[in-house]
């Protein structure tokens, strides 16, 4: 029978048939909890899943074809799209053709394809004339319905298309550098504080991002607006700076910044979340932060972090045999590259994309409101294409309220649910696990040593030691509550909490692995970082005094 | 006419290949350029060429290659032609004046090197031996530690014949080169007394890179290196700077060594099996004569190199041949870094 999934067929569980076929399915709860709303799921998340069998196709990876997805009760499963003995073998010297241009030069690959990208954002809006956030409320229905159609079919395509090919060439040199590092030097790379300085001293697009921040906020200061700062509600602050000349020739500045940097919402994978360009208040907060940062903490610490990794790969050629250093160092490089790449894509894949996204579907949205087809607004996260493209002309002539009932509850039935963690024989896991490493980005192990008798152990570390007052946040939207000085302690973090580095003397995760954004920022800003711990959240409570120690990848709790 | 069919090594370089074969040619280049090379002469392809045609081999030869009209098909077929080939060159006298030259080359180096009979290398070189192209590399024969003119006058037709073996003569059909071939000088060379010898690569050959040169040694003399009978010391030094990046020092159980007449394998002393055989000076400087030898000829290289048991350092190294490595697969860092994905990531 096939479970039905928000009506988007292409993700329905066959309960006859998929388990038998691809022995088991894993619950993707990295992603997938708290629940995806069915527009989301079925437009920006579905592409992910369709461009990874698209790069494995493109790069003929030789033991995968992509991911096998399926969501059963409003939870996703996914699987490997094993291929077999035969095709393996076909595929294996075709994949080492592909997979050269990756080695040899990374950036050769991923500069032009950034670029195409930003091309492509700004021609879609450029074209319809469009450059404020509430310019696309004067685009007519069929002009809308088009950039929509555009947007869902062409251009998140495209993103996903580009964005996927990186992430699998990524997976794949990095994993390979990682085993070869265990090869050479016994060690485990991503707990291994050796292999973080070679890592360490590159900048990602993010960081760049908030240096202009801090830029703008130092502005602030430096023109005397710091009392402007000081209401809690950040709405107020605006009300503030327009108070003021000083104030609103800041303000303009600050809408410059936004209007190029802007673009990306509090969320990167949903459609319902502002976007800073849409809500400057959204921002301020992170501001407010920076302002009282004299220097730029990276900065500060950028000269001598590249200096560190230069000593870092000569002490590490200097080791191996004559007859190794050529490929090792070709390789090192590409991992570096790659590396990095994993904070630098964020940026022009999923905040900008995500941001299109929630811009179209808010107007759709309100224009159905208005109209009569569904309550509100938010209703059209519950929608899918079909449906926007029934209504969009005639509007209220349609009615798209059951539709958008039948989803809403088997959404809210998921929300209140705890998903099987696995479909199917869960002792064939390691064998689906091992056939495609991009699987593994979802489920990266502590690395456990009893022997140190610690109280977490993490996946991946940033190395330093810290011993500080803990702060458990569980969203970026609670960042506020951090103060200067303390470690913090999440579920992961993204882009959205970059601003904390600032503040924080060491930081714990439940999720993460080596090319996660708290590894890499950990050692970016010099702060000792424990990653993919599992259960940081929930042992550790604020307040407590805790230990870590990133040159090992454990955690000590001392209360 | 008879000035033709010796040369001294002096007398030789790089023009002289029709005359004296490639790898003579090369020797003669060394010395030329100022590499310490073993005194010696050549006995000229013009000298085998008179050689087959006084003696009438020559005729009896394309007789029976005329006969042989079809290319063989089988390896007894290869080894038949081969036999009666080699045996119409060994069964004749080389001719009196012939003989007489030899002998006096011979004695007019045994007094330089101020000994009676002084024991030398006999080595063919072909002429399409020891080419960038053309891997000929051991196809014919050589001969260490002769001694006297009789016993030398043996090896020199040895070599002569050592043309059709049938190894010689399948490569030549396989290359299309006619089966009959006249072109060979025999090199005839002091011996070095070898404490230790060896190669040295001016390229890896694992993958081309010329940042290294590549030294392996053993004791005794080179036949265990380049036979590879034995697992030599293997040195990596830096070829810019002459740094001595690495050293793998193996077991050395056996080797060569010069014994009354030929060689002959011994075993190597205990307290020398895991000495190097070469010292750092040693070995730097054979780094630093390869590295010219290289920038010589513009193109990598693979050296052979003798250490002199009776002589002390900086004298006691010698080269004894050099040609183009042509082994080179070129494969680049990005390729190896690529292979590995396959089989150390993918297929874990």
């Amino acid at each position: 029978m096939l479970h039905p999934a928000y009506d988007l067929t292409f993700y329905e569980f066959d309960d006859e048939r998929d388990t038998k076929v691809y022995d088991v399915l894993l619950c993707d709860l990295v992603h997938g909890k708290p629940p995806l709303k069915p527009l989301y799921f079925g437009t920006g998340w579905y592409w992910y899943v369709y461009a990874i069998s698209s790069a494995a196709e493109t790069l003929h990876l030789p033991t995968t074809k992509g991911w096998g997805y399926r969501v059963l009760d409003g939870y996703p499963y996914l699987t490997a799209l094993r291929t077999t003995e035969e095709e393996a073998k076909a595929r294996e010297p075709i994949f080492k053709e592909k997979i050269k241009p990756f080695i040899e030069d990374f950036d050769g690959v991923w500069d032009p394809l950034k670029t195409e990208l930003m091309e492509m954002y700004k021609e879609a809006k450029e074209s319809r004339g469009l450059k404020e956030w509430d310019d696309i409320k004067k685009l007519s229905n069929i002009e809308l319905l088009k950039f929509f159609l555009d947007y869902a079919f062409v251009i998140n395509r495209k993103e996903a298309e580009t964005h996927m090919i990186m992430l699998v060439a990524t997976n794949y040199i990095n994993g390979l550098f990682q085993e070869m590092w265990r090869d050479l030097f016994g060690k485990e790379a991503p707990i291994d504080p050796d292999f973080s300085r070679l890592m360490t001293g590159f900048e990602a697009q993010d960081t760049r991002v908030v240096r202009e921040m801090w830029k703008l906020a130092r502005k602030a200061f430096d023109m005397g607006l710091e009392d402007a700062f000081k209401p809690e509600d950040n709405e107020q602050v605006l009300k503030e700076l327009e108070k003021s000349d000083q104030g609103k020739k800041w303000l303009k500045e600050y809408k410059e910044f936004l209007m190029e940097h802007g673009w990306r919402c509090e969320s990167m994978h949903s459609y319902d979340t502002p976007a800073w360009v849409e809500r400057p208040s959204l921002a301020i907060g992170r501001v407010k932060v920076l302002m009282a940062q004299e220097s730029f903490t990276f900065d500060a610490d950028r000269e001598r972090l590249i200096k560190e990794r230069e000593e870092a790969e000569k002490e590490v050629l200097a080791k191996l045999p004559v007859e190794q250093k050529e490929w090792f160092g070709t390789l090192m490089k590409s991992a570096q590259k790659s590396g990095y790449w994993s904070e630098d894509h964020t940026y022009f894949c999923d905040f900008y994309v995500g941001a299109m996204g929630h811009w179209i579907a808010t107007e759709i949205g309100r224009r159905f409101a208005e109209a009569g087809c569904i309550d509100a607004p938010e209703d059209v996260h519950f929608l899918h294409a079909h449906e926007i493209r029934k209504a969009a002309v005639p509007l209220g002539d349609v009615n798209l309220r059951p539709y958008v009932e039948r989803r809403k509850e088997a959404w809210e039935k998921a929300y209140k649910t705890n998903p099987p963690p696995f479909l199917g024989n869960i002792e064939k896991a390691q064998e689906v696990l091992r056939s495609d490493p991009t699987l593994s980005v979802s489920t990266q192990m502590p690395i456990v040593r009893e022997e140190l008798k610690a109280d977490l152990y993490g996946a991946a570390a940033a190395p330093g030691v810290v011993e500080g007052v803990a702060r458990v946040i569980m969203g970026a939207d609670r960042l506020s509550e951090l103060k200067e000085g303390e470690i913090l302690v999440a579920p992961g973090t993204s882009a959205a909490w970059t601003v904390a580095f600032v503040l924080i003397k060491g930081l714990i995760t439940d999720g993460g692995g080596a090319l996660s954004h708290p590894v890499i920022m950990g050692r970016e800003y010099g702060i000792p970082c424990v990653a993919g711990c599992l259960e940081g959240t929930q042992k550790i409570k604020t307040g407590q005094r805790v230990k870590i120690d990133g040159n090992l990848g454990v955690v000590y709790i001392l209360d | 006419m008879t000035a033709l069919w010796i040369l001294e090594f002096e007398k030789i370089n790089q023009e002289s290949v029709n005359v004296t074969g490639t790898k003579c040619a090369n020797l003669g280049e060394l010395m030329r350029i100022g590499m310490p090379v073993p005194p010696g002469f050549v006995v000229t392809a013009q000298a085998f060429d008179f050689f087959l045609n006084e003696t009438g081999a020559d005729e009896e030869m394309n007789k029976v290659l005329k006969a042989f009209e079809e290319a063989p098909k089988s390896i007894e077929e290869y080894e038949t032609l081969s036999r009666t080939l080699s045996q119409i060159i060994t069964c004749n006298d080389v001719p009196k004046e012939l003989k007489e030259t030899i002998s006096q080359a011979y004695n007019a180096l045994s007094a330089e090197c101020k000994m009676e009979e002084v024991p030398v290398a006999v080595r063919s070189s072909g002429c399409a031996e020891d080419l960038p192209t053309a891997a000929f590399a051991g196809q014919y024969e050589s001969y260490l530690n002769v001694i006297g003119a009789h016993d030398l006058l043996d090896k020199v037709r040895d070599c002569w014949a050592s043309l059709f073996t049938s190894r010689a003569i399948s490569y030549r059909m396989r290359n299309n080169l006619p089966i009959m071939d006249k072109l060979m000088g025999v090199i005839v060379q002091k011996v070095v007394n070898s404490r230790s010898a060896g190669v040295a690569f001016t390229a890896l050959p694992s993958t081309g890179n010329i940042t290294w040169v590549m030294l392996e040694g053993n004791w005794g003399t080179a036949e265990s290196v380049v036979q590879g009978f034995v697992t030599p010391d293997r040195y990596y030094i830096h070829k810019e700077s002459l740094r001595i990046e690495e050293k793998n020092i193996s077991q050395k159980l056996k080797q060569h060594v010069i014994a009354e007449t030929g060689t002959r394998e011994e075993d190597v002393p205990e307290e020398k099996q895991s000495e190097p055989c070469f010292s750092d000076e040693e070995a730097t400087k054979i780094a630093d004569m390869a590295k010219h030898v290289e920038s010589h000829y513009g193109t990598p290289q693979d050296i052979e190199w003798a250490i002199e048991a009776d002589l002390p350092y900086p004298d006691n190294i010698f080269l004894v041949q050099t040609r183009p490595i042509t082994t080179l697969k070129k494969k680049s860092a990005v390729d190896q870094v690529a292979d590995l994905m396959l089989t150390r990531f993918v297929k874990r």
